[in-house]
């Protein structure tokens, strides 16, 4: 019974697609021009974007190994990954943890200091600014927290502490499991200053003076009034932009772990995602295990996108 | 318009905070007389400071003048080692590299005086000669111990085209020529060999009959003479001038000018000061854009005091002629370099002694002239000359030499406070230290008075504080306070080491000479001399066209090019550098394909590149200097191939230790052969600090026992032992395998397919390794050079070309310390196990069908790591990157003939005997991966190093058993495979 339905529900949504599609056609025929302008941009896209998402969706379904031609396994590597492998599962924590924490910590953060520099002169603004985003433009900037967690009494973090006689011998803040993911995250918070606050600081910019005055009128009482009614809605498109920079950089963590805590890092505590599809790739040569990983971690920020462009959507309403 | 207001308001603040704080910023002094004036600063306090240095010796024979006359000794009777040889018609010595040498010399009347060596060089390990000298059975100072003679280098004539110009490859390049020796007799003075005293040493001989014996600390040499020369005085341009005969110059005399090229002198002291190309001028002679062309000599490498380069040259007639030299010192701003001018192997008169360049990015035309600007006159008779410029380091010798005695004051001083106080001191405990020490805070209160005047010396000889004096000032000023306040010492105590440090480091880039030199010209005083214009147009001209011509020239293809198609053609990728690539590339253009007449193309690549290219198919045939473990993880998917099905093979991996190839070598129960040929080989030693150990009373650790019982005494004194600890910049496992192995363990079982670390003896080390640092307080974090440096780590293991590190970097400490054997573990039989981790690099063939292509490949490999190229190799490495770039050679053969002194290569072919590799297996990552999370588990939660261990172990061996399950290889226990 149910299936006949669901038969049938494919037979009618194939039929009117195929119908669909040969409409499309022969209007594509009298648009070629337009098609001609669109090419540039549909072949990058195609070739930089589609392509390798597709590729990479194809090898999760093999073994490969990177040196050997590709076999087919099926959907071997997911059950893996999500059945099998301990250490997966660790990453996901971490990588959660930081995106629950960073992501929005970060976000609120960039709107607020966006928020603070928009009330300075002009010419303050613009070094403010320099100053608050020179962290993300100088790309690896985060290299002097090792020296900050060194795990000597020459680190400034151990000297600090020890000179106050708070612990008397130094600790490895980078080495010991119980200490790296809150380094890592105070590291990840003061990286998150990119380009959603820079988005931010021109989205402020462009808002019509005249909409405010309008406000007033209107009978806005105080600053939050005009934060929630005006200047919010009037920066949706910034603000999803900001959003989805903070989703992806939330879960594309790597560099910062690799480099602080180690590669591997002791006990995988400070493993993400991306630091454990780095290992799987290029460590033990499994890329198609690897894929899988990439392929998963697309789909969850896909829906990540999606969640949140519901809920900015309820802003200012 | 409230918000414009405000904006200028907040802009006004900060202007007047800015200004402000420039005014209140204190005014720089210019003079720190009044600091140490009237103050003795040559004495020392007691029990800091050296007393075997050339300044006291010299202070204690204060009031004997110079020897009277030359005294010659009669070098044929001799007590000791030596042999009596018959050379270019003269008996001369010959004495070996480890011979001590002793000669009886009566001398008429007491005196001061110049030792002068005559002598030749044989064929040995081609670095510089080194010799102690001994007078009356003692050695007179410390700097006698470590004297140097430089040998005799020239082009290799045979690499120079017909018509006399440097060979090109086929892409129009010219091509460097090798560096050969020349074995003529010599005359050098024995003098300081860091250029700090730049006259030569006196010594002082008492009347009637002394011994003067040499000690051979590196290379042998044959000795025609041994002078004792009185110590004569230069003389000035004016009594140079009154020296020298009237002459009339013809008018063709006078406006004669010849020009030599830089790039073509003909003698030098050291193989790094080849002819170089540089790209950055457009007036460099000669020149072109995109073409490699050699045009000047000297660079980085011309560096250390001593070194020199000698031009040949002839002049038509007898005369006065002037010296024009076009030099450029890009290298330090606001510091001079400077060179001692020979003519005919003398300095002519006194300011040829020191003639100094200072910093400028564009070449200069010095002509060597008086302070009024009128050139100084050489008089030269007609015929051939040669011309020799040597890098001094003028007056500034006295204040380096200073700088290094406070240097090692200082860390005295530190060390003396850090038995009392630790590294990092209570700040709320008072250490009463002007009643423990008096006599330390009476040492940093003469030491602040040297600093400053030391930063008053600088500044008067260049003319400018620069910032590497500014470091002795903080030092100074800090030591002043302390003084004062002596409660300040525990509080900057880190602060104070890290200052140390840096004047260390300052010390040794101002000991920096380096000079480029374009060309020389002897000219006559009428002569008109070239105008090189270096203006804005031509260098922007220069810069457009070099930009223009990098899209046509592939700068990464290097030597002779070949097409791709052609045949007997190999392509070989490296990863390691341009020097090391260039290099490698002359090598194989002049010797390999000449000698088989197979093509070879090389090319410089990243690392990461060579597996996409593997895979895309694109990949060369032969990569070099990859990391060992790269060759098992090709070869488990079998993208390189097996060596051993070369029926030379056995043949070709005689000069390397079994524990070389071990990592090389694959075995998974279905296939197994050795994968890669070593290239380098890289293992650990003890370096240890002989004045520290002597101050202490302890003798150096033979096993692991000697270093705990010496630890209390060690740490007693706050100081520590350096043992490395998988840290998380170096994942460094050497410290823990070299347990293991000593232990009589094995890192896999005999069938490699699963860990053993948890067998008993693996067990016992770990516990062991991990007690270092629970129980026994060893650092797990540290820099070892500068703790090694400031004496508070006197002891510590690490990879052996630590010892070069510390060479370049070190000179405060010179002959202060050793490396010897890896502590090692006591048998039952009383042997010690020094049993030590070893790794390096490989070069592995990718795999492929063609039988034809495997030959010409295993030809190049087999060419690669033998004896002779690899010693090539090496010591074009050293000389292109200097020593702190000594090549590491697996090849037991090759090692022998690089520079290490007698002693030290001893010290390493037995430590090499005991090397053990790692050997890798499917799955082998995670076990230093998991023995690093092991160690990291017991240290950092104190866990029970037993169940740690054992707990990873199971988790090392699952992760191996997927691996072998991935590739279908058998397990134990399961019948078949898949």
């Amino acid at each position: 019974m149910n299936q006949v339905q669901t038969g049938s529900f494919a037979k009618r949504y194939l039929t009117m697609r195929s119908e669909k599609l040969g409409y499309g056609l022969s209007k594509a025929k009298r648009m070629k021009v337009c098609y001609l302008f669109l090419a540039p941009y549909a072949i990058l896209f195609f070739t930089f974007f589609i392509l390798p998402i597709c590729t990479s969706i194809y090898y999760s379904f093999t073994y490969y190994n990177i040196l050997e031609p590709a076999r087919f396994v099926g959907v071997q590597n997911y059950i893996n990954l999500v059945l099998q492998d301990e250490v997966f599962l660790t990453s996901v924590k971490n990588t959660f943890v930081i995106a629950v924490i960073t992501g929005p910590v970060g976000y609120i953060l960039s709107f607020m200091f966006a928020w603070f520099i928009n009330e300075l002169p002009k010419w303050l603004r613009a070094i403010a600014v320099v100053i608050f985003y020179a962290p993300s433009i100088a790309g690896n900037a985060y290299s002097i927290f090792s020296i900050i967690f060194r795990g000597d009494a020459y680190g400034y973090l151990n000297s600090i502490l020890m000179d106050f006689g708070f612990i008397d011998a130094p600790l490895l803040w980078l080495v010991d499991p119980k200490y790296i993911m809150p380094v890592l995250i105070i590291v990840i918070l003061w990286m998150s200053m990119g380009t959603g606050f820079l988005s931010f600081v021109a989205g402020f910019q462009g808002i019509d003076k005249s909409m405010y005055e309008a406000g007033y009128v209107d009978g806005i009482r105080n600053r939050w009034q005009e934060l929630y009614y005006i200047t919010l809605p009037s920066m949706k498109p910034m603000l999803l932009f900001g959003a989805v920079m903070s989703i992806t950089n939330a879960f594309n963590v790597c560099d910062v772990p690799r480099a602080l805590a180690g590669y591997p890092s002791t006990d995988y505590a400070a493993r993400t995602v991306v630091t454990h599809l780095f290992d799987y790739g290029f460590s033990r040569f499994e890329m198609g295990y690897a894929s899988a990983i990439a392929t998963l971690l697309f789909l969850v920020m896909i829906l990540c996108k999606k969640v949140i462009s519901a809920a900015l959507e309820k802003v200012g309403t | 318009m409230g918000k414009k207001k405000r904006g200028v308001l907040i802009g006004i603040l900060c202007a007047v905070v800015v200004i402000a704080g420039l005014l209140l910023l204190p005014k720089g002094e210019t003079s720190f007389r009044a600091k140490y004036e009237g103050v003795d600063l040559s004495t020392d306090v007691e029990g800091i400071g050296r007393d075997d240095t050339y300044d006291g010796y010299l202070a204690a024979h204060a009031d004997v003048g110079t020897g009277a006359e030359e005294v010659v000794l009669d070098i044929v009777t001799f007590e000791g080692d030596g042999e009596v040889q018959t050379v270019d018609g003269a008996e001369c010595v010959y004495t070996a590299d480890t011979n001590m040498t002793t000669w009886k010399v009566t001398v008429p009347e007491e005196g001061m005086y110049n030792i002068l060596l005559d002598y030749k060089t044989v064929d040995s390990r081609g670095v510089d000669i080194e010799r102690a000298v001994y007078i009356n059975g003692e050695l007179p100072f410390s700097g006698a111990a470590t004297l140097r003679f430089s040998r005799l280098w020239t082009d290799d004539p045979s690499d120079f085209a017909e018509d006399g110009s440097f060979r090109t490859d086929n892409q129009g390049n010219q091509i460097r020529p090798s560096q050969i020796e020349r074995y003529e007799w010599q005359q050098a003075y024995c003098r300081d060999d860091m250029g700090y005293t730049t006259e030569p040493y006196q010594f002082y001989f008492q009347a009637g009959e002394n011994t003067l014996a040499l000690e051979a600390v590196n290379e042998p040499v044959i000795l025609r003479a041994i002078k004792l020369m009185p110590v004569a005085k230069q003389q000035d341009y004016t009594a140079y001038l009154a020296a020298q005969p009237q002459v009339e110059m013809s008018e063709e005399g006078k406006t004669y000018s010849s020009t030599l090229q830089g790039e073509s002198a003909d003698l030098r002291s050291s193989p790094s000061l080849y002819p170089r190309y540089d790209h950055a001028s457009p007036v460099t002679e000669p020149y072109d854009v995109s073409k490699t062309v050699l045009n000047y000599i000297g660079g980085d490498p011309w560096n250390n005091a001593g070194q020199w380069v000698e031009w040949e040259f002839e002049v038509p007639e007898d005369g006065y002629y002037n010296i024009t030299i076009k030099a450029r010192q890009a290298y330090q701003r606001g510091a001079l370099s400077c060179r001692s001018l020979y003519l005919d192997g003398e300095i002519p008169f006194d300011a040829m002694s020191a003639i100094s360049f200072s910093y400028d990015t564009a070449w200069q035309m010095l002509t060597l002239s008086d302070e009024e600007g009128v050139p100084y006159r050489f008089y030269l008779t007609a015929g051939k000359h040669t011309v020799r410029l040597e890098a001094t380091l003028g007056a500034m010798g006295t204040v380096l030499k200073d700088m290094e005695a406070s240097i090692y004051r200082l860390n005295q001083i530190y060390r003396k406070l850090l038995v009392l106080t630790g590294v990092n001191p209570d700040r709320f405990r008072d250490y009463n230290l002007a009643k423990v020490y008096p006599e330390v805070i009476e040492a940093m209160d003469l030491e602040s008075k040297r600093l400053y005047k030391l930063v008053d010396d600088t500044v008067s000889l260049t003319g400018q504080k620069s910032d590497r004096v500014a470091v002795a000032q903080t030092l100074a000023v800090q030591l002043e306070q302390f003084v004062d306040r002596n409660e300040r010492i525990t509080q900057s105590f880190v602060n104070f080491k890290d200052n140390i440090t840096s004047l260390g480091t300052a010390m040794q880039n101002m000991a920096e000479t380096k000079l480029d030199v374009d060309l020389i010209i002897i000219s006559g005083e009428n002569a008109k001399l070239p105008k090189y214009n270096d203006g804005f147009f031509a260098r922007a001209g220069h810069e457009i066209r070099a930009c223009i011509a990098s899209y046509f020239v592939d700068y990464n293809a290097l030597g002779d090019v070949y097409d791709e198609s052609s045949d007997d053609l190999i392509e070989v990728w490296l990863v390691t550098g341009r020097d090391q690539s260039t290099v490698l590339k002359t090598m194989v253009d002049d010797s390999f394909t000449k000698e088989t007449g197979i093509k070879v193309n090389v090319k410089l690549v990243a690392a990461d590149a060579i597996l996409n290219a593997v895979m895309a198919g694109n990949g060369p045939d032969v990569i070099l200097s990859v990391d060992g473990w790269f060759a098992v993880n090709y070869a488990m998917r079998h993208a390189v191939e097996d060596l051993t099905q070369f029926p030379d093979f056995e043949e070709v991996i005689k000069p390397f230790y079994q524990s070389a190839l071990d990592p090389l070598t694959y075995d998974d129960g279905t296939k197994s052969g050795v994968y890669a040929l070593p290239e380098t080989q890289i293992f650990s030693v003890l370096f240890y600090r002989e004045d520290v150990l002597e101050e202490l009373g302890l003798e150096v650790p033979q096993t692991w026992e000697d270093l705990i019982a010496v630890l209390p005494t060690i740490q007693g004194n706050n100081m520590s032992v350096g043992v490395p600890f998988p840290d998380i910049s170096n994942v460094d496992m050497s410290g823990f395998n070299a347990l293991i192995y000593q232990n009589g363990g094995a890192i896999y079982s005999e069938d490699k397919q699963r860990t053993v670390i948890d067998s008993e003896a693996g067990v016992a080390a770990f516990k062991f390794y991990t007690s270092l640092y629970n129980d026994y307080g060893l650092p797990t974090v540290f820099d070892f050079v500068s703790r090694f440096r400031s004496g508070e780590m006197p002891l510590g293991v690490g990879q052996y070309t630590l010892y070069n590190t510390l060479t370049v970097s070190a000179p405060e400490i010179r002959g202060l310390w050793d490396f010897t054997l890896y502590p090692g573990t006591l048998k039952e039989d009383g042997t010690i196990d020094r049993s030590v981790h070893a790794n390096g690099a490989c070069c592995m063939m990718v795999a492929t069908d063609d039988e034809n292509m495997k030959q010409k490949c295993w030809e190049f490999m087999k060419w690669w790591v033998s004896d002779e190229a690899q010693v090539r190799f090496g010591r074009e490495m050293e000389s292109v990157l200097g020593s702190s770039a000594r090549y590491t050679t697996a090849n037991t053969e090759a090692l022998t003939q690089l520079a290490w002194s007698a002693d030290q290569l001893a010290v390493l072919q037995e430590q090499q005997k005991w090397a053990r590799g790692f050997p890798e297996i499917a799955g082998g990552y995670s076990t230093t991966r998991h023995m690093t999370n092991a160690i990291r588990k017991v240290i950092n939660s104190k866990e029970d190093p037993r169940e740690t261990l054992l707990t990873y172990t199971r988790t090392i061996n699952e992760e191996i058993e997927i691996k072998r399950r991935e590739f279908g290889l058998p397990i134990d226990g399961e019948e078949g495979t898949k």
